[in-house]
């Protein structure tokens, strides 16, 4: 059962805070963050945020088509990376974007 | 990586029913690569692709020539590479590796060593395992990367 609409979408006070802070101040420094949990919100926009996959901090630029989504989505537990031998296009934004 | 070396851009698995089809896994995102008549390479062998659907994670794959579930098997591993293709403006992958990253006030931070792949956009990894997202690379030429990072990535 998905979660009521009455509630809002569910984000870590502290992180809301943080992110309310920099828009108040108009600046977009990292910001640092373990709670994979928290929803993407409108406010998040245009903002990096690193996210915890566990083991370090993995830097997010928040762009609109993640609204929505969960931070721990964009912060994948297992790396994946890319060798300098095989064909593969280095993507700005996701497949949703 | 050597100009003109060819590059990889997927490997080939089982057999795929009795009629010759392959199960091929893609390295690449450029799904042109399984067109049919494309020409594709494996060892010393030139493959041409017949036809080709998705399936699942994969693709099946009928290349010319082989019609058997035995000239399937005798397939099964092999890489394939294919000739560098003009991608435009995007930059590929294999031509960032390697890159000297500079900021926009031209302070050197290193080279790219890799490049991780993440659901949101793609991430350079520098020297030192600083990961710089896809989005802050204002200029790219060869050789050479210039970001622009937010306050507190590096």
């Amino acid at each position: 059962m998905p979660r009521s609409l009455k509630k809002g979408p569910f984000v870590d006070d502290h992180l809301l805070k943080k992110v309310e802070q920099q828009n108040a101040a108009n600046t977009k420094n990292v910001i640092k963050t373990w709670s994979r949990r928290s929803t993407v919100t409108p406010e998040m926009v245009g903002h990096t945020i690193a996210v915890h996959d566990g083991r370090k901090h993995v830097p997010i630029y928040i762009s609109e088509a993640m609204v929505g989504h969960k931070l721990g989505e964009f912060a994948p537990t297992r790396t994946f990376r890319i060798h300098s031998g095989q064909e593969r296009s280095a993507r700005r934004e996701g497949p949703g974007a | 990586m050597p100009d003109g070396a060819r590059l990889e851009v997927g490997r080939i698995g089982r057999p795929h029913g009795l009629k010759g089809e392959v199960t091929v896994m893609l390295v690449t995102d450029r799904h042109e690569r399984l067109d049919d008549g494309a020409q594709l390479f494996a060892d010393e062998r030139t493959l041409t692709v017949e036809h080709a659907r998705p399936q699942r994670d994969g693709w099946v794959v009928r290349f010319q020539g082989v019609t058997t579930r035995e000239g399937a098997e005798a397939l099964r591993g092999l890489i394939l590479t294919a000739d560098p293709i003009d991608a435009g403006d995007d930059p590929w992958v294999h031509d960032l590796i390697g890159c000297e990253v500079s900021d926009v006030s031209g302070r050197a931070l290193g080279s790219v060593t890799a490049v991780e792949a993440n659901p949101a956009h793609d991430l350079l990894v520098l020297e030192g395992g600083a990961l710089v997202p896809m989005p802050f690379v204002v200029e790219h030429e060869p050789g050479r990367v210039v970001i622009d990072p937010p306050e507190g990535l590096l």
